[in-house]
Protein backbone atom coordinates (compact mmCIF):
# COMPACT_ATOMS: atom_id res chain seq x y z
CA UNK A 1 0.00 0.00 0.00
CA UNK A 2 2.71 2.30 1.16
CA UNK A 3 4.95 1.82 -2.05
CA UNK A 4 1.86 1.82 -4.27
CA UNK A 5 1.22 5.52 -2.88
CA UNK A 6 5.02 5.76 -3.37
CA UNK A 7 4.81 5.24 -6.80
CA UNK A 8 1.83 7.43 -7.85
CA UNK A 9 3.28 10.26 -5.90
CA UNK A 10 6.34 10.21 -7.72
CA UNK A 11 5.03 9.04 -11.58
CA UNK A 12 2.81 12.23 -10.88
CA UNK A 13 6.05 14.06 -9.93
CA UNK A 14 7.94 12.76 -13.41
CA UNK A 15 4.50 13.90 -15.13
CA UNK A 16 5.14 17.39 -13.83
CA UNK A 17 8.19 17.32 -15.04
CA UNK A 18 8.16 16.27 -18.12
CA UNK A 19 9.20 18.65 -21.09
CA UNK A 20 6.48 21.09 -21.36
CA UNK A 21 4.73 21.84 -24.47
CA UNK A 22 6.38 24.89 -26.36
CA UNK A 23 3.21 26.47 -27.85
CA UNK A 24 3.67 29.18 -31.08
CA UNK A 25 5.12 31.82 -29.69
CA UNK A 26 6.72 33.17 -33.10
CA UNK A 27 4.64 33.06 -36.42
CA UNK A 28 5.96 32.66 -39.60
CA UNK A 29 4.08 33.34 -43.34
CA UNK A 30 6.65 31.47 -45.66
CA UNK A 31 7.60 31.63 -49.11
CA UNK A 32 10.29 29.07 -51.12
CA UNK A 33 11.31 29.27 -54.00
CA UNK A 34 12.97 26.16 -55.70
CA UNK A 35 15.75 26.68 -57.80
CA UNK A 36 17.33 24.34 -60.40
CA UNK A 37 20.05 24.52 -62.67
CA UNK A 38 19.79 24.11 -66.57
CA UNK A 39 20.62 20.38 -66.38
CA UNK A 40 17.46 19.57 -64.33
CA UNK A 41 19.42 19.21 -60.86
CA UNK A 42 17.69 20.15 -58.12
CA UNK A 43 20.36 23.27 -56.45
CA UNK A 44 18.39 24.19 -53.19
CA UNK A 45 15.29 26.19 -51.89
CA UNK A 46 15.43 30.13 -51.37
CA UNK A 47 13.42 30.88 -48.32
CA UNK A 48 11.28 34.31 -47.68
CA UNK A 49 10.12 34.17 -44.23
CA UNK A 50 7.66 37.14 -43.38
CA UNK A 51 7.83 37.33 -39.33
CA UNK A 52 4.45 38.23 -36.95
CA UNK A 53 4.49 42.26 -35.79
CA UNK A 54 5.39 40.69 -31.99
CA UNK A 55 8.19 38.91 -32.99
CA UNK A 56 9.31 41.35 -35.47
CA UNK A 57 9.11 44.39 -32.48
CA UNK A 58 11.05 41.51 -29.93
CA UNK A 59 13.75 40.73 -32.75
CA UNK A 60 14.59 44.38 -34.06
CA UNK A 61 14.39 45.82 -30.67
CA UNK A 62 17.19 48.25 -30.50
CA UNK A 63 18.51 48.25 -33.67
CA UNK A 64 17.72 51.45 -35.25
CA UNK A 65 21.63 51.99 -34.76
CA UNK A 66 20.54 55.83 -36.46
CA UNK A 67 17.41 56.20 -34.87
CA UNK A 68 15.41 57.35 -38.17
CA UNK A 69 12.23 55.35 -36.73
CA UNK A 70 12.92 53.05 -39.57
CA UNK A 71 15.20 49.82 -40.17
CA UNK A 72 17.14 49.82 -43.22
CA UNK A 73 18.68 46.17 -44.64
CA UNK A 74 21.99 46.99 -43.38
CA UNK A 75 20.89 47.83 -39.88
CA UNK A 76 18.78 44.15 -39.93
CA UNK A 77 22.20 42.66 -41.79
CA UNK A 78 23.60 41.70 -38.53
CA UNK A 79 20.36 39.50 -37.15
CA UNK A 80 19.72 37.98 -40.69
CA UNK A 81 23.57 36.80 -40.27
CA UNK A 82 22.95 35.22 -36.32
CA UNK A 83 19.67 33.64 -37.73
CA UNK A 84 20.67 32.36 -40.87
CA UNK A 85 23.87 30.82 -39.07
CA UNK A 86 21.74 29.39 -36.08
CA UNK A 87 19.03 27.81 -38.56
CA UNK A 88 21.82 24.85 -38.48
CA UNK A 89 20.58 23.94 -35.52
CA UNK A 90 16.97 23.01 -36.52
CA UNK A 91 17.85 21.59 -39.41
CA UNK A 92 16.66 24.63 -41.17
CA UNK A 93 13.36 23.90 -40.17
CA UNK A 94 13.35 22.31 -43.82
CA UNK A 95 12.59 19.11 -44.94
CA UNK A 96 13.43 18.84 -49.03
CA UNK A 97 12.88 15.60 -50.62
CA UNK A 98 13.85 14.70 -54.31
CA UNK A 99 12.47 11.25 -55.33
CA UNK A 100 11.89 10.62 -51.97
CA UNK A 101 15.43 11.03 -50.65
CA UNK A 102 15.84 13.73 -48.27
CA UNK A 103 18.71 16.41 -49.20
CA UNK A 104 21.25 17.75 -46.51
CA UNK A 105 22.01 21.69 -46.91
CA UNK A 106 24.98 23.92 -46.90
CA UNK A 107 25.42 26.91 -45.00
CA UNK A 108 22.61 29.49 -46.06
CA UNK A 109 23.98 32.26 -48.75
CA UNK A 110 22.49 35.31 -49.62
CA UNK A 111 20.39 36.02 -46.61
CA UNK A 112 19.08 39.60 -46.09
CA UNK A 113 16.61 40.61 -44.02
CA UNK A 114 13.91 43.74 -44.95
CA UNK A 115 11.38 45.98 -42.62
CA UNK A 116 7.87 46.48 -44.26
CA UNK A 117 5.69 48.20 -42.35
CA UNK A 118 5.76 46.16 -38.80
CA UNK A 119 6.92 42.84 -39.88
CA UNK A 120 10.60 41.78 -40.92
CA UNK A 121 11.42 39.22 -43.59
CA UNK A 122 14.26 36.93 -43.88
CA UNK A 123 15.70 35.66 -47.33
CA UNK A 124 18.30 33.43 -47.71
CA UNK A 125 18.94 31.20 -50.37
CA UNK A 126 19.54 27.27 -49.19
CA UNK A 127 21.94 25.01 -51.06
CA UNK A 128 21.74 21.62 -51.29
CA UNK A 129 24.75 19.33 -50.39
CA UNK A 130 25.56 16.95 -53.34
CA UNK A 131 23.77 16.38 -56.22
CA UNK A 132 19.99 15.70 -56.33
CA UNK A 133 17.94 15.02 -59.58
CA UNK A 134 14.57 13.74 -59.56
CA UNK A 135 10.74 13.90 -61.00
CA UNK A 136 9.27 14.39 -57.90
CA UNK A 137 10.61 17.34 -55.22
CA UNK A 138 8.55 17.76 -52.11
CA UNK A 139 9.36 20.73 -49.61
CA UNK A 140 8.04 21.03 -45.95
CA UNK A 141 9.19 23.78 -44.10
CA UNK A 142 7.93 23.37 -40.23
CA UNK A 143 9.17 23.93 -36.87
CA UNK A 144 9.51 20.02 -34.59
CA UNK A 145 8.94 21.98 -31.43
CA UNK A 146 6.23 24.11 -32.44
CA UNK A 147 7.88 27.09 -31.13
CA UNK A 148 7.75 28.79 -34.26
CA UNK A 149 4.29 28.09 -36.72
CA UNK A 150 5.17 28.28 -40.41
CA UNK A 151 2.30 28.79 -42.60
CA UNK A 152 2.99 28.81 -46.57
CA UNK A 153 2.14 32.57 -47.80
CA UNK A 154 -1.64 32.86 -48.92
CA UNK A 155 -1.55 33.11 -53.33
CA UNK A 156 -0.18 31.00 -55.97
CA UNK A 157 3.40 32.50 -55.66
CA UNK A 158 3.80 30.53 -52.28
CA UNK A 159 6.16 28.20 -53.98
CA UNK A 160 7.73 29.03 -56.95
CA UNK A 161 10.00 26.94 -58.90
CA UNK A 162 13.22 28.82 -60.94
CA UNK A 163 14.64 27.62 -63.85
CA UNK A 164 12.53 24.24 -63.50
CA UNK A 165 12.52 21.38 -66.68
CA UNK A 166 9.53 22.43 -68.97
CA UNK A 167 6.27 21.32 -67.28
CA UNK A 168 7.51 20.95 -63.69
CA UNK A 169 4.33 22.13 -61.60
CA UNK A 170 4.11 22.55 -58.29
CA UNK A 171 0.77 21.72 -56.11
CA UNK A 172 0.71 23.39 -52.57
CA UNK A 173 -1.00 21.79 -49.82
CA UNK A 174 -2.07 24.29 -47.43
CA UNK A 175 -4.38 23.25 -44.67
CA UNK A 176 -6.44 26.55 -42.48
CA UNK A 177 -3.88 28.13 -40.68
CA UNK A 178 -4.40 30.03 -37.25
CA UNK A 179 -3.36 33.16 -39.08
CA UNK A 180 -6.78 34.08 -39.62
CA UNK A 181 -7.30 34.98 -35.79
CA UNK A 182 -5.38 38.14 -36.10
CA UNK A 183 -7.90 40.00 -38.16
CA UNK A 184 -11.06 38.51 -36.22
CA UNK A 185 -13.19 40.92 -33.24
CA UNK A 186 -11.20 40.45 -29.40
CA UNK A 187 -14.88 39.83 -28.50
CA UNK A 188 -14.55 36.35 -30.68
CA UNK A 189 -11.10 35.68 -29.20
CA UNK A 190 -11.91 33.56 -26.51
CA UNK A 191 -14.58 31.25 -28.77
CA UNK A 192 -12.04 31.00 -31.66
CA UNK A 193 -9.01 29.89 -29.38
CA UNK A 194 -11.21 27.62 -28.10
CA UNK A 195 -12.80 25.52 -30.89
CA UNK A 196 -9.66 26.60 -33.33
CA UNK A 197 -7.85 23.91 -31.77
CA UNK A 198 -9.57 20.92 -33.11
CA UNK A 199 -7.48 20.33 -36.26
CA UNK A 200 -4.39 21.75 -34.74
CA UNK A 201 -1.75 19.22 -35.84
CA UNK A 202 -2.87 19.85 -39.38
CA UNK A 203 -2.05 23.46 -39.05
CA UNK A 204 1.47 22.55 -39.27
CA UNK A 205 1.26 20.73 -42.28
CA UNK A 206 2.89 23.07 -45.14
CA UNK A 207 3.68 20.59 -48.14
CA UNK A 208 4.18 21.49 -51.83
CA UNK A 209 4.94 18.65 -54.35
CA UNK A 210 6.63 19.55 -57.38
CA UNK A 211 5.85 16.97 -60.49
CA UNK A 212 8.06 16.63 -63.19
CA UNK A 213 7.12 15.16 -66.44
CA UNK B 1 11.68 2.47 1.92
CA UNK B 2 11.66 -0.29 4.48
CA UNK B 3 14.93 -1.87 2.39
CA UNK B 4 16.92 1.69 3.50
CA UNK B 5 14.95 1.48 6.74
CA UNK B 6 16.25 -2.19 7.39
CA UNK B 7 19.62 -1.71 6.24
CA UNK B 8 19.97 0.93 8.57
CA UNK B 9 17.74 -0.08 11.79
CA UNK B 10 20.81 -3.48 10.95
CA UNK B 11 23.76 -1.32 10.61
CA UNK B 12 25.81 -1.24 13.88
CA UNK B 13 26.30 2.17 16.45
CA UNK B 14 28.26 4.48 14.43
CA UNK B 15 30.15 7.14 15.57
CA UNK B 16 30.19 10.41 13.34
CA UNK B 17 32.29 10.28 10.33
CA UNK B 18 30.74 7.07 10.19
CA UNK B 19 26.73 8.57 10.24
CA UNK B 20 28.27 10.97 7.69
CA UNK B 21 28.74 8.63 5.14
CA UNK B 22 25.91 6.86 6.20
CA UNK B 23 23.44 9.96 5.61
CA UNK B 24 25.68 10.60 2.39
CA UNK B 25 24.44 6.93 1.22
CA UNK B 26 21.32 7.22 1.99
CA UNK B 27 20.76 10.83 0.18
CA UNK B 28 22.79 9.15 -3.33
CA UNK B 29 20.38 5.88 -2.41
CA UNK B 30 17.25 8.45 -2.53
CA UNK B 31 18.69 9.95 -5.37
CA UNK B 32 19.96 7.13 -7.85
CA UNK B 33 16.10 5.43 -6.91
CA UNK B 34 14.15 8.58 -8.11
CA UNK B 35 16.45 8.74 -11.19
CA UNK B 36 15.88 5.37 -12.46
CA UNK B 37 12.52 5.26 -11.34
CA UNK B 38 12.42 8.52 -14.20
CA UNK B 39 14.39 6.65 -16.55
CA UNK B 40 12.06 4.02 -16.57
CA UNK B 41 8.88 6.05 -16.93
CA UNK B 42 10.34 7.99 -19.51
CA UNK B 43 11.22 4.53 -21.16
CA UNK B 44 7.70 3.99 -20.96
CA UNK B 45 6.04 7.11 -22.19
CA UNK B 46 8.72 8.73 -24.51
CA UNK B 47 9.86 5.66 -26.22
CA UNK B 48 8.41 6.56 -29.50
CA UNK B 49 9.15 10.64 -29.09
CA UNK B 50 11.34 12.07 -30.88
CA UNK B 51 14.75 13.16 -28.66
CA UNK B 52 14.74 16.72 -27.57
CA UNK B 53 16.16 19.46 -29.60
CA UNK B 54 19.81 19.72 -28.98
CA UNK B 55 19.93 23.44 -29.41
CA UNK B 56 17.68 26.74 -28.25
CA UNK B 57 15.56 27.83 -31.26
CA UNK B 58 16.93 30.21 -33.42
CA UNK B 59 13.65 32.16 -33.32
CA UNK B 60 13.60 32.02 -29.68
CA UNK B 61 13.82 34.01 -26.58
CA UNK B 62 16.63 32.45 -25.13
CA UNK B 63 14.91 29.50 -23.43
CA UNK B 64 14.95 26.00 -24.40
CA UNK B 65 11.92 24.49 -25.37
CA UNK B 66 10.68 21.18 -25.47
CA UNK B 67 9.21 19.67 -28.37
CA UNK B 68 5.49 18.81 -27.58
CA UNK B 69 3.42 15.63 -28.82
CA UNK B 70 1.15 17.37 -31.59
CA UNK B 71 -1.56 15.42 -31.32
CA UNK B 72 -4.47 14.25 -29.08
CA UNK B 73 -4.76 16.31 -25.42
CA UNK B 74 -1.10 17.80 -26.27
CA UNK B 75 -2.25 19.43 -29.83
CA UNK B 76 -5.73 20.76 -28.13
CA UNK B 77 -3.44 22.21 -25.11
CA UNK B 78 -1.10 23.40 -27.84
CA UNK B 79 -3.83 24.81 -30.07
CA UNK B 80 -5.53 26.93 -27.06
CA UNK B 81 -2.17 28.08 -25.96
CA UNK B 82 -1.80 29.48 -29.16
CA UNK B 83 -4.46 30.85 -29.68
CA UNK B 84 -4.79 32.89 -26.70
CA UNK B 85 -1.41 34.41 -27.52
CA UNK B 86 -2.56 35.23 -30.74
CA UNK B 87 -5.14 37.34 -28.76
CA UNK B 88 -3.40 38.50 -26.40
CA UNK B 89 -1.00 39.99 -29.43
CA UNK B 90 -3.86 40.77 -31.20
CA UNK B 91 -5.64 42.84 -27.71
CA UNK B 92 -2.32 45.20 -27.46
CA UNK B 93 -2.64 46.00 -31.25
CA UNK B 94 -6.15 47.27 -30.56
CA UNK B 95 -5.12 49.21 -27.54
CA UNK B 96 -3.36 51.26 -29.70
CA UNK B 97 -6.53 52.13 -31.06
CA UNK B 98 -9.15 52.56 -28.39
CA UNK B 99 -8.57 51.93 -24.40
CA UNK B 100 -11.49 49.64 -24.47
CA UNK B 101 -9.26 47.32 -25.51
CA UNK B 102 -7.68 46.85 -22.18
CA UNK B 103 -10.05 44.64 -20.60
CA UNK B 104 -9.72 42.34 -23.27
CA UNK B 105 -6.10 42.39 -22.82
CA UNK B 106 -6.68 41.16 -19.15
CA UNK B 107 -8.91 38.57 -19.99
CA UNK B 108 -7.01 37.14 -22.21
CA UNK B 109 -3.65 37.28 -20.18
CA UNK B 110 -5.28 35.56 -17.56
CA UNK B 111 -6.91 33.05 -19.52
CA UNK B 112 -3.41 32.73 -20.96
CA UNK B 113 -1.82 32.42 -17.86
CA UNK B 114 -4.27 29.92 -16.77
CA UNK B 115 -3.77 27.33 -20.02
CA UNK B 116 -0.40 27.94 -19.93
CA UNK B 117 0.31 26.39 -16.83
CA UNK B 118 -1.59 23.50 -17.62
CA UNK B 119 0.94 21.91 -20.16
CA UNK B 120 4.03 20.23 -17.37
CA UNK B 121 6.42 22.50 -16.33
CA UNK B 122 9.27 22.68 -13.47
CA UNK B 123 7.78 25.02 -11.37
CA UNK B 124 5.11 23.11 -10.88
CA UNK B 125 7.01 20.19 -10.19
CA UNK B 126 9.18 22.05 -7.61
CA UNK B 127 6.49 23.26 -5.88
CA UNK B 128 4.48 19.89 -5.50
CA UNK B 129 7.78 18.04 -4.34
CA UNK B 130 8.81 20.79 -2.08
CA UNK B 131 4.91 20.13 -0.59
CA UNK B 132 5.10 16.19 -0.38
CA UNK B 133 9.02 16.68 1.30
CA UNK B 134 7.94 19.14 3.85
CA UNK B 135 4.93 19.91 6.10
CA UNK B 136 3.04 22.03 4.82
CA UNK B 137 -0.70 23.03 4.53
CA UNK B 138 -2.66 24.02 1.84
CA UNK B 139 -2.38 27.86 1.96
CA UNK B 140 1.18 27.59 2.01
CA UNK B 141 1.11 25.55 -1.21
CA UNK B 142 -1.36 28.45 -2.65
CA UNK B 143 0.91 31.06 -1.04
CA UNK B 144 4.36 29.54 -2.52
CA UNK B 145 2.32 29.00 -6.34
CA UNK B 146 0.80 32.89 -5.88
CA UNK B 147 4.32 34.31 -5.21
CA UNK B 148 6.49 31.48 -7.84
CA UNK B 149 4.28 32.97 -10.38
CA UNK B 150 4.39 36.58 -9.57
CA UNK B 151 7.79 36.44 -9.33
CA UNK B 152 7.66 34.75 -12.81
CA UNK B 153 6.05 38.08 -14.40
CA UNK B 154 8.26 40.44 -12.50
CA UNK B 155 11.44 38.84 -13.60
CA UNK B 156 10.23 39.01 -17.12
CA UNK B 157 9.27 42.66 -16.68
CA UNK B 158 12.64 43.07 -15.11
CA UNK B 159 14.61 41.70 -17.73
CA UNK B 160 12.41 43.67 -20.74
CA UNK B 161 13.08 46.81 -18.61
CA UNK B 162 16.99 46.95 -17.80
CA UNK B 163 17.45 45.45 -21.15
CA UNK B 164 15.10 47.02 -23.60
CA UNK B 165 14.16 50.16 -22.03
CA UNK B 166 16.97 50.93 -19.73
CA UNK B 167 20.41 49.83 -21.99
CA UNK B 168 18.25 49.81 -25.13
CA UNK B 169 19.78 46.63 -25.82
CA UNK B 170 18.81 44.31 -28.53
CA UNK B 171 17.09 41.36 -28.49
CA UNK B 172 20.46 39.49 -28.40
CA UNK B 173 20.78 41.14 -24.96
CA UNK B 174 17.59 39.90 -23.77
CA UNK B 175 17.96 36.37 -25.56
CA UNK B 176 21.22 36.25 -23.57
CA UNK B 177 19.73 37.55 -20.22
CA UNK B 178 16.98 35.02 -20.43
CA UNK B 179 19.26 32.59 -21.25
CA UNK B 180 21.58 33.33 -18.37
CA UNK B 181 18.04 33.61 -16.08
CA UNK B 182 17.53 30.18 -17.42
CA UNK B 183 20.66 28.51 -16.45
CA UNK B 184 20.62 30.14 -12.63
CA UNK B 185 16.53 28.75 -12.17
CA UNK B 186 18.01 25.03 -13.07
CA UNK B 187 20.74 25.36 -10.41
CA UNK B 188 18.46 26.75 -7.94
CA UNK B 189 16.21 23.68 -8.48
CA UNK B 190 19.22 21.24 -8.49
CA UNK B 191 20.36 23.50 -5.19
CA UNK B 192 16.93 23.49 -3.17
CA UNK B 193 16.43 19.55 -4.16
CA UNK B 194 20.43 19.11 -2.66
CA UNK B 195 19.59 21.02 0.42
CA UNK B 196 16.14 18.92 0.98
CA UNK B 197 18.11 15.73 0.10
CA UNK B 198 20.38 16.14 2.83
CA UNK B 199 18.04 17.39 5.11
CA UNK B 200 15.69 14.80 4.78
CA UNK B 201 18.19 12.38 4.31
CA UNK B 202 18.82 12.93 8.00
CA UNK B 203 15.73 13.11 9.02
CA UNK B 204 14.59 9.28 7.92
CA UNK B 205 17.52 8.56 9.85
CA UNK B 206 16.29 9.83 12.71
CA UNK B 207 13.14 8.55 12.56
CA UNK B 208 13.88 4.93 11.49
CA UNK B 209 16.55 5.46 14.22
CA UNK B 210 13.59 6.38 16.51
CA UNK B 211 11.15 3.34 15.31
CA UNK B 212 14.09 0.70 16.48
CA UNK B 213 14.98 2.49 19.48
CA UNK B 214 11.14 2.37 20.65
CA UNK B 215 11.13 -1.25 20.04
CA UNK B 216 13.33 -1.51 22.79
CA UNK B 217 12.45 1.47 25.25
CA UNK B 218 9.43 2.51 24.17
CA UNK B 219 9.64 4.94 26.91
CA UNK B 220 13.26 6.71 25.83
CA UNK B 221 12.80 9.03 23.32
CA UNK B 222 8.41 9.39 23.01
CA UNK B 223 8.56 12.94 22.14
CA UNK B 224 7.36 13.76 18.56
CA UNK B 225 8.12 17.37 16.86
CA UNK B 226 7.76 19.26 13.86
CA UNK B 227 10.53 18.51 12.25
CA UNK B 228 11.36 14.61 13.11
CA UNK B 229 14.69 14.60 13.89
CA UNK B 230 15.50 11.70 16.01
CA UNK B 231 18.17 13.30 19.03
CA UNK B 232 19.50 12.33 22.19
CA UNK B 233 21.98 10.28 23.74
CA UNK B 234 19.82 7.65 23.47
CA UNK B 235 19.47 7.69 19.58
CA UNK B 236 22.89 6.03 19.02
CA UNK B 237 21.61 4.92 15.10
CA UNK B 238 21.01 8.84 13.72
CA UNK B 239 24.03 9.36 14.44
CA UNK B 240 23.59 13.02 14.37
CA UNK B 241 23.06 14.89 17.81
CA UNK B 242 22.43 18.43 17.94
CA UNK B 243 19.71 20.55 19.72
CA UNK B 244 16.31 21.56 18.47
CA UNK B 245 16.63 24.90 17.18
CA UNK B 246 14.57 27.68 18.63
CA UNK B 247 10.99 28.68 17.23
CA UNK B 248 12.46 31.61 15.94
CA UNK B 249 15.33 29.87 14.32
CA UNK B 250 12.45 27.23 13.41
CA UNK B 251 10.76 30.15 11.73
CA UNK B 252 13.84 31.41 9.62
CA UNK B 253 14.12 28.06 8.07
CA UNK B 254 10.74 27.89 7.02
CA UNK B 255 10.84 31.60 5.32
CA UNK B 256 14.26 30.50 3.84
CA UNK B 257 12.98 27.35 2.56
CA UNK B 258 9.98 28.92 1.09
CA UNK B 259 11.89 31.69 -0.27
CA UNK B 260 14.26 29.14 -2.06
CA UNK B 261 11.35 27.08 -3.17
CA UNK B 262 9.56 30.13 -4.78
CA UNK B 263 12.88 31.10 -6.33
CA UNK B 264 13.42 28.00 -7.96
CA UNK B 265 10.17 27.52 -9.40
CA UNK B 266 9.78 30.64 -10.17
CA UNK B 267 12.76 32.64 -11.65
CA UNK B 268 12.38 31.24 -15.17
CA UNK B 269 10.38 33.76 -17.39
CA UNK B 270 8.33 32.61 -19.88
CA UNK B 271 8.76 33.77 -23.29
CA UNK B 272 5.55 34.61 -24.09
CA UNK B 273 5.07 37.30 -21.52
CA UNK B 274 8.86 38.56 -22.44
CA UNK B 275 7.17 38.75 -25.82
CA UNK B 276 3.88 40.53 -25.01
CA UNK B 277 5.70 43.33 -23.24
CA UNK B 278 8.73 44.18 -25.71
CA UNK B 279 5.72 44.05 -28.20
CA UNK B 280 3.74 46.40 -25.67
CA UNK B 281 7.31 48.62 -25.56
CA UNK B 282 7.27 48.69 -29.37
CA UNK B 283 3.58 50.19 -29.10
CA UNK B 284 4.26 52.21 -26.49
CA UNK B 285 2.01 50.29 -24.16
CA UNK B 286 4.71 49.30 -22.02
CA UNK B 287 2.79 49.75 -18.61
CA UNK B 288 -0.06 47.89 -20.29
CA UNK B 289 2.03 45.50 -21.47
CA UNK B 290 3.21 44.94 -16.99
CA UNK B 291 -0.22 44.81 -16.81
CA UNK B 292 -1.03 42.01 -19.03
CA UNK B 293 2.12 39.86 -17.30
CA UNK B 294 0.81 40.44 -13.72
CA UNK B 295 -2.53 39.42 -14.73
CA UNK B 296 -0.95 36.17 -16.66
CA UNK B 297 0.93 35.61 -13.31
CA UNK B 298 -2.42 35.45 -11.46
CA UNK B 299 -3.61 32.85 -13.86
CA UNK B 300 -0.27 30.62 -13.83
CA UNK B 301 -0.73 31.16 -9.93
CA UNK B 302 -4.18 29.35 -10.39
CA UNK B 303 -3.23 26.15 -12.12
CA UNK B 304 -0.18 26.36 -10.16
CA UNK B 305 -1.74 25.93 -6.91
CA UNK B 306 -4.37 23.47 -7.90
CA UNK B 307 -1.44 21.07 -8.64
CA UNK B 308 -0.21 22.19 -5.16
CA UNK B 309 -3.51 21.90 -3.60
CA UNK B 310 -3.37 18.37 -5.26
CA UNK B 311 0.29 17.67 -3.62
CA UNK B 312 -1.03 18.57 -0.28
CA UNK B 313 -3.90 16.06 -0.93
CA UNK B 314 -1.95 13.54 -1.86
CA UNK B 315 0.70 14.11 0.87
CA UNK B 316 -2.43 13.45 3.24
CA UNK B 317 -3.50 10.65 1.91
CA UNK B 318 0.13 8.65 2.11
CA UNK B 319 -0.06 9.42 5.96
CA UNK B 320 -3.29 8.20 6.37
CA UNK B 321 -2.48 5.15 4.63
CA UNK B 322 1.15 5.45 6.96
CA UNK B 323 -0.78 5.68 9.71
CA UNK B 324 0.78 6.39 12.46
CA UNK B 325 4.63 6.20 14.57
CA UNK B 326 7.32 2.97 13.75
CA UNK B 327 7.51 2.15 10.35
CA UNK B 328 4.43 4.31 9.22
CA UNK B 329 6.34 7.17 10.14
CA UNK B 330 9.91 6.14 8.63
CA UNK B 331 8.06 5.16 5.23
CA UNK B 332 6.68 9.19 5.69
CA UNK B 333 10.13 9.92 5.99
CA UNK B 334 11.09 7.88 2.93
CA UNK B 335 8.40 9.34 0.62
CA UNK B 336 10.02 12.97 1.82
CA UNK B 337 13.40 11.93 0.69
CA UNK B 338 12.53 10.36 -2.19
CA UNK B 339 10.29 14.04 -3.14
CA UNK B 340 13.74 15.93 -2.29
CA UNK B 341 15.91 13.77 -4.01
CA UNK B 342 13.40 14.16 -7.06
CA UNK B 343 14.15 18.09 -7.04
CA UNK B 344 17.69 17.72 -7.25
CA UNK B 345 17.54 14.95 -10.04
CA UNK B 346 15.92 17.43 -11.61
CA UNK B 347 17.83 20.45 -11.40
CA UNK B 348 20.96 18.72 -12.46
CA UNK B 349 18.86 17.08 -15.59
CA UNK B 350 17.66 20.39 -16.37
CA UNK B 351 20.66 21.95 -16.20
CA UNK B 352 22.13 18.81 -18.14
CA UNK B 353 19.30 20.10 -21.06
CA UNK B 354 19.01 16.33 -20.48
CA UNK B 355 15.16 17.70 -20.72
CA UNK B 356 14.94 20.53 -22.68
CA UNK B 357 12.77 23.35 -20.77
CA UNK B 358 9.70 23.81 -19.20
CA UNK B 359 7.33 26.21 -20.31
CA UNK B 360 4.40 25.93 -17.74
CA UNK B 361 5.58 27.92 -14.59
Amino acid sequence: MKSVVRILVLMLAAGLASPALAHPHVWVTAKAEIVYAEDGRVTGVRHVWTFDPAYTAYVTQGLDKNGDGKLSPDELQELAKVNAESLVDFDYFTVLKVNGAKQAFEAPRDYGMTMEKDQVTLSLMLPIKGQAKGKTVSLEVYDPTFFVSFGLAEGEDAVQLAGAPKGCAATVSRPKGPDTAQQQKLSEAFFEALTAASNYGSNFANRAIVACP
Amino acid sequence: MSLTAEVFGAAPKAGRPRALLVRIAVAAVAVALVAAAIVAIAALFASAAPPPPPARNPFGMGMREAAPAASGIGAYILAIQGSFFRGLQAAVSALKESGAAFWSLMGLGFAYGVFHAAGPGHGKAVIAAYIVASERALLKGLLLSLAAALLQALVAVAIVGVAAVALRGTAATMTWMTGMVEVASFAAVAALGAVLTWRKAGKLLGVAGLASDAAHAPAAHGHDHGHGHGYGEACGACGHVHLPPPAEVDRMTRLRDMAGVVLAAGIRPCSGAILVLVFALSQGLFPAGVAAAFVMALGTALTTGAIAALAVFAKALALRFAGGRGTGETAIAGLELLAAAFVLVLGVSLLAGMWSGAGGS
